[in-house]
C-alpha cells in the first residue's frame, strides 16, 4: 500500500514531466487547474500515458476524461480509485 | 495486419483528450498540437549528433545542421529536410527528434530547412524556400561538409509533399539530386484513394484536416490537381531520383505514397517502398508511445546508408 504523500509526490512528479516546455509549473498546486497552467491536448496524451506507465493501470475508456486530467487532486483521485483491487 | 496495440492506445487517447474541444482546432491550436508531438519522440540513443543551427548565405533562410559523431568524416553524404505538418505548422523543434535519428541512423549529414509557412505565406512560397536552399546547399557542399554527388532531399507528410515537387521541378536545370528519402508523404492535396476514405477520421490524421491544410496553403485559380500541390498528378515520372518511401498501413495517405512508387517503378526509376504494418501517419515521430517506431528509424536510416554507398 503506498502512502497518499508518497503517492501525491510520484503524481505531481509525473504531471511536471508531462507538461509543455513553456508552461508555468513551479507555482503547481495539487488542485491547480492544468489547462490554465498550459496543458496542451497532446500533453494529455503523454500524461495519460505517462500514468498508465508510472503506476501499472490500463485506464478505462471511461475514464480517459479530460476532468480526470485537470489537476494533480484529480489525476491522484484517478490513480487511488484504479488501483483499488 | 491489425493496428499496432501502442498505435492503437495512442489514438484512443488522442481521441480522449480532443473531448474537451469546443469547434475546429485554431490555427495557432494546430501549430502547438503539432509542436506538442515532439514530446512523443523516441528517448536518444546510441551515439549522439552534433548540431548547429545557421542561415543561408544570402537568404533569410534557417537551418539546422545535424551531423552524426559517427562516421566523423569531414565529407559526408547529406540530405536536405522538409518538416512535415500541413504547410502551416511544424518546424526545426518539431522535427528535431526525427532529423536527429536520421543523421545517426543514415549516417549522413541532414540540414533541415525552415521554410516559411501558410498561410502567412502561402503557395509557392515553402516550394520556393526550399529550391533555394536546396541550390544553396549544392553550391557551397563543401561549405557544409557535404559531398555534391551524394545530396538527397527528404521530407515526411507535407514535408514529403515538397521534397517530391522540388525533384520533380529540378529536373529542368536544377541540380542533381541523389536520392529522395519520404515519410507518408502527401502526394496529392485532395486524394480520393481508398485509405483515404476508409481512414479519414479517427486515424490520427483527419480527412478535414487535409482540407483545411489545403485551404491555408491554395492561392485562387490554383487547380488541386496541380503536380506542384499534387505531385501524383503529374504527367511524366522520368529521370527522378532513386527514392525511398515509407508509408503507414493506417496511414489515410498509405495509398497516395504506394501509388507514386508504382509511377516512378514504370518510369524506371529506383525505387523501394515499405508499408509499416500497423502503424499510423506520423508514427516514425511517435517512438515515445510506439516502441515499433525505433526498429523503423533504424531500417530506414539503414536503407540511407546503403542508397549513399
Amino acid at each position: 500500500m503506498l502512502d497518499c504523500a508518497a503517492l501525491i509526490d510520484r503524481v505531481s512528479e509525473v504531471v511536471r514531466q508531462a507538461m509543455p516546455e513553456r508552461s508555468s509549473i513551479a507555482h503547481l498546486a495539487a488542485d491547480s487547474d492544468l489547462y490554465d497552467a498550459g496543458l496542451t491536448s497532446m500533453a494529455m496524451v503523454k500524461l495519460m500515458l505517462a500514468v498508465e506507465v508510472e503506476f501499472d493501470i490500463a485506464i478505462p475508456d471511461a475514464d480517459l476524461h479530460p476532468d480526470n486530467f485537470r489537476s494533480i487532486a484529480a489525476v491522484e483521485k484517478l490513480v487511488v480509485r484504479l488501483r483499488q483491487p | 495486419m491489425a493496428l499496432d496495440k501502442y498505435a492503437r492506445r495512442f489514438l484512443e487517447l488522442t481521441g480522449a483528450s480532443a473531448k474537451n474541444r469546443a469547434g475546429e482546432p485554431t490555427l495557432a491550436e494546430m501549430r502547438a498540437g503539432l509542436d506538442g508531438l515532439a514530446a512523443f519522440a523516441a528517448p536518444a540513443r546510441g551515439p549522439q549528433v552534433a548540431i548547429r543551427d545557421a542561415i543561408l548565405p544570402g537568404t533569410m533562410i534557417p537551418v539546422r545542421i545535424y551531423s552524426p559523431l559517427a562516421p566523423s568524416a569531414e565529407i559526408l553524404p547529406g540530405l536536405v529536410f522538409f518538416h512535415g505538418g500541413g504547410w502551416l505548422s511544424g518546424g526545426l523543434a518539431s522535427h528535431d527528434a526525427i532529423c536527429r535519428a536520421l543523421a545517426r541512423e543514415g549516417g549522413c549529414r541532414v540540414l533541415a530547412v525552415d521554410y516559411r509557412l501558410a498561410p502567412e505565406h502561402r503557395f509557392p512560397a515553402g516550394i520556393e524556400d526550399c529550391r533555394a536552399a536546396l541550390a544553396i546547399i549544392f553550391a557551397q557542399a563543401p561549405r557544409f561538409g557535404l559531398d555534391a554527388g551524394r545530396i538527397g532531399v527528404a521530407g515526411d507528410s507535407a514535408g514529403g509533399n515538397l521534397a517530391v515537387v522540388v525533384c520533380q521541378l529540378a529536373r529542368e536545370g536544377g541540380p542533381k539530386i541523389a536520392l529522395q528519402a519520404l515519410l507518408c508523404p502527401v502526394m496529392d492535396a485532395l486524394g480520393h484513394t481508398q485509405s483515404r476514405r476508409a481512414l479519414g477520421s479517427d486515424h490520427f490524421l483527419e480527412e478535414r484536416a487535409m482540407i483545411r491544410y489545403w485551404e491555408h496553403y491554395r492561392i485562387d485559380g490554383l487547380d488541386p490537381d496541380d503536380p506542384r500541390v499534387s505531385p501524383l498528378r503529374a504527367s511524366d515520372f522520368h529521370d527522378l531520383p532513386p527514392a525511398l518511401i515509407h508509408t503507414a498501413e493506417y496511414d489515410p495517405l498509405c495509398d497516395e505514397g504506394a501509388l507514386y512508387a508504382v509511377e516512378l517503378a514504370r518510369a524506371g526509376v529506383k525505387v523501394r517502398h515499405c508499408r509499416h504494418p500497423g502503424m499510423i501517419h506520423h508514427f516514425y515521430g511517435l517512438g515515445g508511445a510506439i516502441p515499433y517506431a525505433a526498429t523503423a528509424m533504424a531500417a530506414i536510416g539503414a536503407e540511407i546508408r546503403e542508397a549513399f554507398g
